[in-house]
């Protein structure tokens, strides 16, 4: 059966979809209609899409138990070398010495008990996973676009990599050879990437990191730099969830930070040292946030653990000011939830109802200034207006067949990907700010998208995590 | 990348072995005036040494420094906390620094739930023992996580002083990240200080003290004292002097070593 698309990107034009399902990234193009070539609207029907190329990440899947090992023989080497230069400096001093008193009593290796001598020359154990150990999987984990469209940013969960192609959108039908990914770096990071993106110029990658630091490395360069030229421009001390490099009202390029422990940091770009300010407000982890275009960049709407949506007037001049709208969405949402939001057991009350939700994923609607935004293993999307003030207004919502894995929208086009074996992508027009409509030929292209997927599975159970956002939930302890 | 080379290993043991030993001998604090409220004894607030600064804390703190109710910890709440001490350990620096600043509010903040709660009765005994006469009302600690929550306390540019006193060393170069100063925290103790306020440290650990220079000098917006100006201080003799693990030091006629910074402008 087919693995389901864990991540789906249409680019900046619309004319081109992205989509990854376990190692495997695949690249559409979208196929209109064109009978009437005059026509220069963009009412053209979407008849199909069309593989275009694809990309397999064949990376070791033991990569990170084999780099693991290698360390620790390192480290075993070293350790052995320097014992042996002692007792070599050792045995030239008791030699030289004249002075009995100075003579250590060597004890007799037969002597020694078993136990000593097994630390005195252990190698250190290698070890491997057990049979109840997490399995290590190869697999995309998160996928963006440079701003100018030419390049992919993926990041890989195995390597902790983050991996740079630049993208051939129009290969040549006559020449098979003429690659549409073509890989231009592969840079292992020390933690796992959480979140990326480019900088406005396309110059450089941010890459923020589960551990809370941010790492700028040159887009173009294809250089990799080892753990050691790796230091990072800024760093929170909590798991990031979101980067984005934008420009504030004096001009001056600004970085977005949002982590696992509710805050959101402003810091300046290049000079990264100097916080900004941060935004208060949330009470639980933040996964998600956007700044819309059509709010001309005075708005930012950020969501995720609480029961909150808060666009902020992050320019505001009065620290502590920023909050335009706090949206509760319990009662939207509280008799959609299910035994699949139940707390884990651990942490469950007596009657075993306690139950989470959270937000996985807010995207902007540029064409009716709208918001669509997921809850996590929820089968709606919901559909907010957002003024360009930042004042916003539940629109409605829309019953879909699954649960929601994410969403990418471009011009009119919004397609959801879900978990679903034989119907995984959903296609929708939007017509206005009260009509989207699925798209007429949406089985068609369906079908051709997974007619291209091949990346197969036996069984569920060897499905990817696919919904990874209530897991950022802290459970604290003492 | 070597994460425990032998002589990392070695100098972690002894640095644990001193402490160890250190711990058996019973430690007496002694304080000046007449005792007539017991003061706490250390002994019953022992906990583990460290206390894990990346995990999920059952912590209390303010959504953010606006909401924080300060009235809980300060009998008069009216001026702002302007001096803190991170990782206060038992608070000798902080009673310290109470007498020395009458006019400014000292915080302490520390991760150790027992160790809190002990500074928290020592400082309500002093000031029982002086006849709640507004002495030592000026002092308080916090229970925090100061490398997450810092900046849910105090606001940009709130803090004159900050300290930091014997931090834990961290030796292992894995763990380099857990250290309380690195170039990103640093990034957000500039928030907190207001322009030409000042960062003290002070350690036994020569290691570590090389560490945090370097991290202050490298950091653009931090500039060393002089030496002059370092000796001329009062608060580094008081630093130097006055707390807890200070004083085991200097039985153990430790080095201590010294460095202090000034917060230069932003220059955006
Ligand atoms: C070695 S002790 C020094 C105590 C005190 N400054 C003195 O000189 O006596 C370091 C202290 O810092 C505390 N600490 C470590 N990490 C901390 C953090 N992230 N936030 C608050 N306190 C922390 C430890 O619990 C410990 O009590």
């Amino acid at each position: 059966m087919k693995h389901p698309f864990q991540h789906i990107l249409l680019d900046k034009t619309g004319e081109y979809f992205f989509a990854a399902a376990i190692n495997t990234v695949f690249l559409f193009k979208i196929v209109k209609n064109d009978e009437n070539d005059n026509d220069t609207n963009s009412d053209n029907i979407i008849e199909n899409a069309k593989l275009l190329g694809s990309w397999t990440d064949e990376v070791d899947p033991y990569y990170t138990i084999r780099k693991h090992h290698r360390e620790l023989l390192e480290q075993y080497e070293q350790q052995q070398r320097e014992k042996e230069e002692k007792e070599k400096a050792e045995n030239e001093l008791s030699s030289n010495s004249t002075n009995e008193n100075n003579k250590r009593e060597i004890i007799p290796v037969e002597q020694i008990p078993t136990s000593t001598k097994q630390i005195m020359n252990k190698r250190p154990k290698l070890p491997l996973p057990g049979p109840g150990a997490p399995p290590t999987y190869t697999y995309i984990r998160d996928m963006t676009l440079s701003n100018n469209n030419e390049y992919l940013i993926i990041t890989t969960d195995n390597d902790k990599a983050v991996v740079v192609f630049k993208i051939n959108y129009n290969p040549s039908n006559d020449n098979n050879n003429e690659k549409v990914f073509n890989l231009t770096k592969r840079q292992p990071m020390m933690k796992r990437p959480s979140a990326i993106c480019t900088t406005i110029d396309d110059l450089n990658i941010l890459i923020a990191d589960k551990f809370g630091d941010v790492y700028s490395l040159p887009l173009n360069d294809e250089k990799i730099l080892n753990d050691n030229e790796l230091k990072p421009i800024l760093g929170h001390v909590s798991m990031l969830t979101g980067v984005y490099n934008t420009i504030d009202e004096n001009n001056n390029q600004v970085i977005f930070t949002t982590d696992r422990d509710e805050h959101i940091r402003i810091s300046y770009y290049p000079k990264s040292y100097v916080i900004k300010k941060i935004l208060f407000g949330h009470k639980e982890f933040i996964s998600t946030f956007i700044l819309p275009k059509w709010c001309n960049n005075n708005i930012l709407v950020s969501a995720g653990g609480d029961s909150f949506i808060y666009t902020w007037l992050w320019k505001s001049e009065i620290e502590g000011n920023e909050i335009k709208c706090k949206f509760n969405v319990d009662d939207l949402i509280k008799d959609k939830l299910n035994e699949k939001h139940l707390v884990p057991e651990k942490f469950q009350n007596d009657s075993k109802n306690l139950v989470e939700y959270c937000i996985s994923k807010i995207i902007p609607l540029n064409k009716t200034n709208q918001l669509a935004i997921i809850f996590e293993k929820i089968p709606f999307l919901f559909i907010f207006d957002l003024s360009i003030d930042g004042e916003l207004k539940f629109n409605r919502e829309i019953n879909v067949i699954n649960d929601i894995i994410t969403a990418t929208c471009t011009n009119d086009l919004l397609i959801l990907s879900f978990n679903n074996m034989e119907k995984c992508l959903n296609f929708y027009q939007i017509i206005d700010n009260n009509n989207i409509k699925p798209l007429e030929n949406s089985l068609k292209l369906l079908e051709t998208i997974n007619n291209a997927n091949d990346s197969v599975i036996g069984d569920i159970d060897e499905l990817i995590p696919l919904f990874n956002t209530n897991y950022l939930r802290k459970r604290r302890e003492h | 990348m070597s994460e425990s080379t032998e002589s990392t290993i070695s100098k972690r043991k002894q640095y644990r072995l001193a402490k160890q030993d250190e711990r058996k001998k019973t430690v007496k604090i002694v304080e000046e005036g007449n005792i007539e409220k017991a003061l706490p004894k250390k002994r019953y607030y022992r906990q583990r040494a460290h206390s894990n600064p990346f995990s999920d804390h059952k912590l209390e703190y303010p959504t953010s420094p606006l909401e924080m109710d300060w009235s809980k910890l300060y009998p008069d709440s009216s001026k702002d906390v302007t001096i803190a001490d991170i990782g206060c350990g038992y608070g000798g620096l902080l009673v310290s620094l109470a007498e020395e600043f009458p006019n400014e509010k000292i915080l302490g903040m520390e991760i150790r739930v027992q160790v809190t709660e002990y500074v928290e009765e020592r400082i309500k005994a002093l000031r029982e023992n002086n006849g709640n006469n507004g002495k030592f009302n000026n002092c308080a600690v916090i229970r925090g996580n100061s490398m997450k929550f810092l900046t849910n306390f105090f606001k940009r540019g709130q803090l004159n002083k900050m300290f930091f006193c014997f931090p834990d060393p961290h030796f292992k170069q894995r763990k380099h990240k857990a250290r309380i100063i690195t170039n990103t925290l640093l990034s957000e103790y500039a928030y907190v200080l207001k322009e030409g306020g000042i960062i003290y440290t002070i350690t036994d650990v020569l290691d570590l003290h090389e560490w945090m220079k370097q991290h202050l000098d490298d950091h653009p917006l931090f500039e060393r004292l002089s030496e002059i100006e370092e000796s001329n201080d009062k608060c580094v003799e008081i630093m130097t002097n006055a707390t807890e693990e200070g004083k085991k030091v200097s039985r153990n006629n430790g080095s201590k070593y010294i460095a202090c910074y000034r917060r230069l402008p932003n220059s955006i």
